[in-house]
């Protein structure tokens, strides 16, 4: 089975799951004992049999298999990285702040009689930091927790690591050979941040490996150019943009940056598809987020949780306005609705605001503006994160290097890509700007940094294709292809 | 010249992505294994509360002890003040208990010691017996007595 299978496989699995889940909860419905996991299970076996019967119709062109040395030395290098990964899960029980006051709080809360339904998330005197915050993850968690106990769930970070390194190597896979994807993945693998013991790293509990995950699965959208590209890629990537929204708040954001990106690149059908998905996770986690927060919003917070909502839509009736499809739209373009569906729960509910994202949009261009007054610093600062070398390795001036050198001469899709990297990044800094808290300083340093990070995987994507594609890079070339 | 100035770049490239990778594989060693297994060492020598609060707040960590030895196990607990900083850490340190926002609390409830089927905290501190209160102001947190 190969890793665009396997990975696909498991993002639609996590799509199903997940929006079966988020309706059960808006229904107000609850699953308690070994039936959530038992429903997760039967969610798998679904996103397997789809994945697997897509892919039997048009299954990706692998060349041979990686060097056996190659091979011998990633197992050594996994075994050296993921069994201390695997005992900081079983005996660290979230250490870093959010990991424990946040992910698993809410992850051994959701694993308890009652789930959803519980007083920590349905009264509102109940204090609940991140109350409107996406469950996804914790939910992942909290169903491996009913199954094997806590903290040995949280195993489960090990399963997204590999996932994580799955979705790599598939995509290296459409750009490289396989000893150059096998390769990637180890340069992947080793980045500093998820491996080492800080924040976001693998086993900290924090949300930022399954959305930079995620990221990657939406990046196999980006070569879906025409209908000989194996259909797992758009499958993995639609799954993808399902499932973004409802792990991190910033999720619906980079959903949207992507549909920006390939709004001309991206053909038709997947691009609807694509924003459908979006629309859809957005949606239902927004909707859900609104219902736990029990805040009374005002219409122009309603407004801005609708309009983040209502993009994905209105950027498949752009897509739909500048390109046409062969034969007649299909029938379910109708699903596009979903996003008026919203509408009517906005007009129904007092709560409206989808969650974490008012605290940066309030009051955030002030903030912003002020900011700015002291852009040397800022600059620094920033660029100090880039340079971090105990984060990134030398992930971010090799891109830069690659760009110069190669006077940008990146493939399509790659340039699509890196169009895609810039825009997160540049996202993720607006957002440095305009958050509220007071010490830009230490926000530099744990909150950037992470912001970061989930564009790691993307970036190294873009640097190994360049390597291999831009003209001029025998050398390189010779090592990767 | 211009044949030298592409294999440069290109050299210069792979240069730069060997020393990328020897410096995260060289941090292996360190920041993935000692690092971690000597956070395992202390996070067993000082338990769970001593190390995500104790280290920081020992008088905070001394509180929740408190709490945990002193109030039943789903009890309710009031609390007052600003919602961030260790309070966030508190809350993920009572286990089953939750806190809830006094202001929120209707005072009838309160009176009864009932809050939605669970028994919100009393206890004896410092002489005084009442509803048990954290306040919180962002950096400390302390435990009063509600008479």
């Amino acid at each position: 089975m190969s890793s665009l299978v396997i990975s696909a496989s498991c993002f639609v699995a996590m799509a199903i799951y997940g929006v079966a889940m988020h309706a059960l909860w808006l229904w107000g419905g609850a699953l308690d004992g070994l039936a959530r996991p038992a429903l997760a299970g039967c969610c798998g076996a679904v996103g397997f049999a789809l994945v697997h019967r897509v892919s039997r119709r048009r299954a990706p062109v692998l060349g041979p298999a990686a060097p056996r040395s190659l091979q011998i030395a990633f197992a050594l290098l996994a075994l050296a990285v993921f069994v201390p990964l695997f005992w900081g899960c079983v005996e660290l029980p979230a250490r870093e702040w959010d990991g424990y006051a946040m992910w698993e709080l809410r992850a051994r809360q959701l694993a308890g009689a009652g789930g959803l339904t519980r007083p920590f998330f349905v009264e509102a005197g109940v204090y609940a930091p991140s109350r409107g915050y996406p469950l996804l993850q914790p939910l992942l968690v909290a169903d491996a927790s009913r199954l094997v106990g806590y903290p040995a769930s949280r195993v489960l970070y090990l399963f997204f690591f590999a996932l994580h390194l799955c979705c790599v190597h598939a995509l290296l896979a459409t750009r490289l050979s396989r000893g150059g994807a096998l390769l990637g993945s180890i340069f992947v693998m080793l980045t500093p941040a998820w491996i080492g013991p800080g924040s976001a790293s693998v086993d900290s509990g924090y949300g930022e490996l399954l959305l930079s995950t995620a990221i990657l699965g939406i990046c196999a959208g980006f070569p879906v150019r025409d209908e000989r590209d194996p259909p797992a890629l758009s499958w993995l990537a639609a799954a993808c943009f399902v499932v973004l929204p409802m792990i991190k708040p910033e999720g619906s954001v980079y959903g949207v940056l992507a549909l920006l990106v390939g709004l001309r690149s991206i053909s038709a059908r997947p691009f609807v598809a694509f924003a459908l998905a979006l629309s859809l996770g957005s949606v239902l986690a927004s909707t859900l987020g609104a219902r736990l927060l029990f805040v009374e919003a005002a219409w122009t917070d309603r407004g801005l949780s609708l309009g983040l909502d209502l993009l994905p839509l209105v950027l498949l009736l752009v897509r739909l306005a500048l390109g046409s499809f062969a034969a007649r739209p299909p029938a379910w373009i109708w699903l596009g609705a979903i996003p008026l569906v919203r509408l009517a729960f906005l007009a129904l509910e007092p709560q409206g605001l989808g969650g974490p994202l008012a605290v940066v949009f309030d009051g955030g261009l002030a903030r912003a503006y002020a900011r700015l007054a002291d852009l040397p610093g800022l600059v620094a600062g920033i660029v100090g994160v880039f340079l971090n070398l105990r984060s990134f390795a030398l992930l971010w001036p090799l891109l830069a290097c690659v760009l110069v050198f190669q006077r940008w001469r990146v493939s399509v899709a790659d340039r699509k890509l890196l169009l895609f990297v810039a825009a997160g990044l540049a996202a993720c800094t607006v957002a440095l700007l305009m958050v509220p808290e007071a010490d830009l300083e230490h926000e530099l340093r744990s909150r950037y940094g992470r912001l970061v990070l989930h564009w790691c995987g993307p970036a190294w994507i873009v640097v190994l294709g360049a390597c291999v594609t831009a003209p001029g890079s025998a050398q390189v070339r010779r090592g990767l292809a | 010249m211009k044949g030298l100035l592409p294999a440069l770049r290109e050299r210069a490239v792979l240069a730069l992505l060997v020393a990328s990778a020897l410096y995260a594989f060289a941090r292996v060693p360190h920041a993935t294994w000692r690092k971690r297994l000597a956070q395992v060492e202390e996070q067993r020598r000082l338990g769970s509360l001593g190390y995500n609060i104790g280290r920081s707040w020992p008088e905070i960590a001394e509180i929740v002890r408190w709490i945990r030895a002193h109030t039943d196990d789903d009890a309710i607990l009031l609390w007052s003040g600003h919602w961030k900083g260790p309070l966030e850490l508190v809350a993920a340190s009572i286990g089953e208990r939750l806190l809830y926002e006094e202001a929120l609390a209707p005072a009838d409830l309160v009176l009864r010691g009932e809050l939605r089927g669970r028994a919100i905290a009393r206890g004896t501190r410092g002489g005084a017996r009442g509803v048990l209160v954290l306040l919180a102001d962002g950096e400390r947190i302390e435990l009063v007595v509600r008479s």
